[in-house]
């Protein structure tokens, strides 16, 4: 079965992208818009894999984090972030990678592929 | 808790972050923010020539000159602005920590929110350029009788509401109320409260035997249970946990274990002569990944009733 | 009210006769010194009178009278003669003499002689007190005068009518000597008064107003002024006149709009461009693997999405160039054709899908030119899009042309945007190169223009607009083949 990616960002046009390199790439997607939605799409979908953007209207992504690892079950679930904002390497140290938008299709598609194969 | 929030602002890139806070904080806890801005500082008397603060060139200062700045104000939190806060916008003339303080006492606010230092900085690209606080937030920071919440490295300012607090004990005065804000903030907010000392081993001529710094952390701890935890009473979400280092670098590394999105400390711990940030709490608050808060007087943070 | 008694000198040979003389002038509440002959220079000294009765002296009578008055020029002297002596009376007279008594002198003549001299010091006085006031009246106007020419600030005196009554140096040498013109059309080149006029505000409160303008000197130069008005009220406290007192801060605005180049607004901009150019991205991808699979729904809808990424971008790009300080021009060298061609194919499409013919006017051998492609390009898209919306909002006109023509000499390029929209009114043509000043509302961000002329000015050329509301704009964008140095803009 193909690996499952879930996409965490408020930008439809970037979700849209994303969800056509993954699925171009043989992975499966889902979404989700919102920091504060997010938990309840890891819960029914179970990712392997998630990408986070920081930035969202309501609930930001170092919140997300902060709930993902705190919960057993989904804190071994790698999180690539890729954001906008400068210095977003920092805002999440434990993150598998940051990607700077715009990001280097190649590069993402590689870290993908090193992590969940 | 947070009903009135002045966030001061030199306007220019290196307030970015704490912007973010402070427009978050005053739409997530419903609170009236004043965005203030301090003009530079009149050069000689009642001259009408001031000093921008952002660029250093003298300008010719009247009304217009006034609205002009709080227009360039809007424009720059324009999209702040949009975020539904309850806010007013203010530039006035004079000495920085001095308007700052006037303005907080006069609207009698619960908080202050800053950046840590507008000169030198060089906005986003750099996480932290100087390795001192402004001189403008060292005289507020000593002064007032609000907590000062600052915020320096962008990565600070992408959390969004606090419910995860670390308190940096130091047994000090200032640190009893600094316990009590951080205390009042998790129960008000709902949040988890970590109480965390480190002992420094550092401070001390040459190694000392592991021993000795077992002791002082069995005694810190102790310390910590009498001192803050019997205060917390009822409280059930406060634990505490004593390491040994570099105390910054143990409360820095700390709060990034826990992940939390809130740093309580007090102003100093020992009075220093010329009143400027002890060194952990200076440390802390320019490497911190979430905003910090200092703490020096006790007047907007025991309770009156 | 106590006068003091009049002092009046009395200088004789004769001692008694002196005497008799001065008792009778104490009779009539003077204050008479007799003084011998000998002595009448010293005496007068001491005394200050303004009259003197000069007795027979000596033979020689006139050479003292000559010399009393030369040295007392406003002494009335009344000299008395020993006889009826042919012409000396008037020789005396003729002299300087206020009067001539013959002895023996009768006390009524003597007295009559003595108010007579009153009389005419009396005048002489008067006449001095207004010689005075003419002269302090003069300065002062002098100084008004001086005042009104010479302050660095346009002033205008304004009837109820708008016409100027009266105008300083300064506003004449900028604005041309207008008296009798109406100030709209002066300082506006309007056919109808401003809105908001403050001159008419204080003609109906009597309050001071202020408002800040855009102006167009005589010599086609726009000045930013900030306008004071007061009134000007006659004896009966009517308001009359209305005086408009204009300081050109064009200056002080173009710090400021430099100043604004500091501040979060790029931050906020880099980071939206950011995410655009990811969006980007998303759409490229989908159009390259739309092509790749045929799949015809993919690479519409991946254009699409290039297409609106694509404005945003340019959008918020132009801005940041804006907010960028001092941008460094990055001269390159170009050929004027492909260059040309490349700016109309960025507007053509824009042009077709909204039913604007779109025509090409290029001069042949055009040559080769030193400009910064990039920031040029971008003023002149602006312009043509600004053309293209001029056309797509005007409903009067059947079919809308927008002409790109382009000529040049060997100094020159001369680029000309016509079009047959709206045309604009002359305030939006003075105004419109101003920063954040937008005819478009909510549509426009107001930079476009201002950038547009920022750039053409770095290259050392300009920009000339002619337009008429409802037929429609051609706009002039001269750029030097080399660039120049900016011609310094102080004054």
């Amino acid at each position: 079965m193909a690996k499952k990616i879930l996409i965490i960002d408020d930008d439809p046009n970037i979700v849209t992208y994303l969800e056509d390199i993954f699925q171009d790439n043989g992975y499966a997607t889902c979404k989700a818009t919102d920091g504060a939605d997010a938990m309840d799409v890891v819960r029914s979908e179970r990712p392997d894999l998630i990408t986070l953007d920081l930035e969202m209207p309501k609930e930001w992504g170092p919140r997300f984090y902060r709930a993902l690892t705190q919960d057993e079950e989904f804190s071994h679930i790698p999180v690539i972030v890729i954001s906008g904002l400068a210095g977003n390497k920092y805002a999440i140290p434990k993150a598998v990678a940051s990607f700077t938008k715009p990001f280097d299709r190649d590069e993402l598609l590689k870290v993908v592929k090193e992590t969940i194969g | 808790m947070f009903k009135k929030i002045l966030f001061a602002t030199s306007g220019s890139p290196c307030c970015d972050a704490a912007a973010r806070v402070a427009f978050d904080m005053a739409v997530r806890y419903n609170a009236e923010l004043f965005v203030f801005h301090v003009l530079g500082v009149p050069s000689r008397g009642f001259s009408h020539v001031v000093v921008d603060v952002r660029t250093g060139e003298k300008v010719e200062l009247d009304a217009d000159y006034i609205a002009w700045v709080q227009e360039e104000l809007k424009n720059t939190y324009e999209r702040q602005l949009r975020s539904g806060a309850r806010c007013t916008i203010e530039a006035v003339v004079g000495l920085p920590h001095r308007e700052i303080l006037r303005k907080a006492r006069q609207e009698d606010v619960d908080i202050i929110v800053m950046g840590a230092s507008t000169t030198g900085c060089e906005g986003d690209s750099e996480a932290y350029p100087k390795h001192f606080a402004g001189s403008t937030l060292q005289q507020v920071a000593k002064a007032s009788k609000a907590p000062v919440l600052v915020v320096n490295r962008p990565a600070a300012s992408f959390w969004g509401g606090f419910s995860t607090i670390v308190f940096g004990a130091d047994f000090s005065r200032a640190s009893e109320y600094a316990f009590q804000f951080a205390l009042k903030t998790a129960r008000e907010l709902g949040a988890k409260l970590y109480v965390f000392h480190a002992v420094d081993i550092e401070s001390q001529h040459g190694l000392i035997s592991q021993q000795e710094i077992d002791d002082r952390m069995l005694e810190a701890r102790d310390r910590i249970r009498r001192k803050y935890l019997l205060q917390a009473k009822g409280y059930k979400d406060v634990s505490a946990d004593v390491w040994e280092g570099i105390p910054y670098v143990e409360i820095v590394k700390y709060a990034r274990e826990r992940q939390a999105d809130l740093i309580v400390m007090a102003h100093h711990s020992r009075v220093t002569s010329d009143g400027a940030l002890g060194r952990t709490l200076e440390q802390v608050l320019l490497r911190a990944s979430c905003p910090v808060v200092s703490v020096n007087r006790p007047d907007k943070v025991v309770d009156n009733d | 009210m106590i006068v003091a008694a009049e002092p009046i000198v009395v200088a004789t040979v004769d001692v008694e006769h002196g005497q008799v003389l001065a008792r009778v002038l104490a009779e009539h509440g003077f204050r008479p010194v007799h003084c011998c002959c000998t002595e009448v220079a010293r005496t007068l000294h001491e005394v200050r009178p303004r009259i003197l009765i000069l007795g027979h002296c000596q033979a020689d009578g006139e050479t003292l009278l000559r010399q009393i008055l030369q040295q007392f020029p406003r002494v009335r002297v009344i000299a008395l003669l020993e006889t009826r002596d042919g012409d000396r009376g008037l020789d005396l007279l003729e002299l300087g003499a206020s009067d001539v008594l013959t002895k023996p002198v009768g006390e009524r003549a003597l007295i009559v002689a003595v108010k007579r001299a009153l009389d005419i010091l009396d005048i002489q006085e008067q006449c001095d007190i207004v010689r005075e006031k003419n002269k302090i009246l003069r300065m002062s106007q002098q100084l008004c005068r001086q005042l009104f020419d010479e302050v660095p600030c346009y002033i205008s005196v304004q009837n109820k009518d708008w016409r100027i009554v009266r105008a300083n140096r300064h506003f004449k040498e900028d604005f041309g000597d207008c008296l009798g013109e109406h100030c709209y059309e002066i300082y506006k080149h309007r056919t109808h008064p401003c809105p908001n006029c403050p001159v008419e505000a204080t003609f109906y409160d009597g309050m001071m107003h202020q408002t800040e303008e855009v102006v167009t000197t005589r010599s086609g130069q726009q000045k930013i002024v900030l306008t004071m008005t007061a009134p000007i009220r006659d004896e009966q406290g009517d308001i009359v006149e209305v005086m408009e007192l204009s300081t050109d801060i064009s200056q002080i605005r173009e710090l400021q709009s430099r100043l604004t180049s500091l501040g979060l607004f790029i931050g906020s901009i880099s980071h939206g461009v950011r995410g655009m150019l990811t969006a980007l991205d998303g759409g490229m991808y989908r159009l390259e693997k739309g092509i790749e699979q045929g799949d015809m729904d993919r690479i519409r809808n991946g254009a699409e999405l290039v297409k609106l990424m694509v404005a945003r971008i340019r959008n918020s790009v132009l801005e940041m160039l804006y907010y960028s300080k001092d941008r460094e021009l990055n001269i390159q060298q170009i050929d004027v054709f492909s260059f040309a061609e490349s700016v109309a194919k960025f507007v053509e499409p824009k042009a077709e899908k909204h039913g604007v013919a779109f025509v090409r006017e290029f001069a042949s051998s055009l040559g080769q030119a030193s400009l910064d492609p990039e920031v040029i390009s971008s003023g002149l898209v602006n312009i043509l899009e600004n053309a293209v919306d001029a056309c797509i909002e005007d409903e009067a006109k059947p079919s809308h042309t927008v002409v790109f023509a382009v000529t040049a000499t060997d100094q020159e390029l001369c680029f000309t945007v016509r079009d047959n929209g709206t045309g604009m009114d002359r305030q939006t043509q003075e105004k419109m190169f101003s920063l954040f000043f937008s005819s478009k509302g909510s549509r426009g961000t107001g930079l476009g223009l201002y950038i547009a002329n920022e750039v053409v000015q770095q290259h050392g050329g300009r920009i000339e607009v002619q337009s008429t509301l409802g037929e429609g704009t051609e706009f002039q964008v001269l750029v030097p083949r080399e660039p120049r140095p900016q011609p310094a803009q102080m004054a």
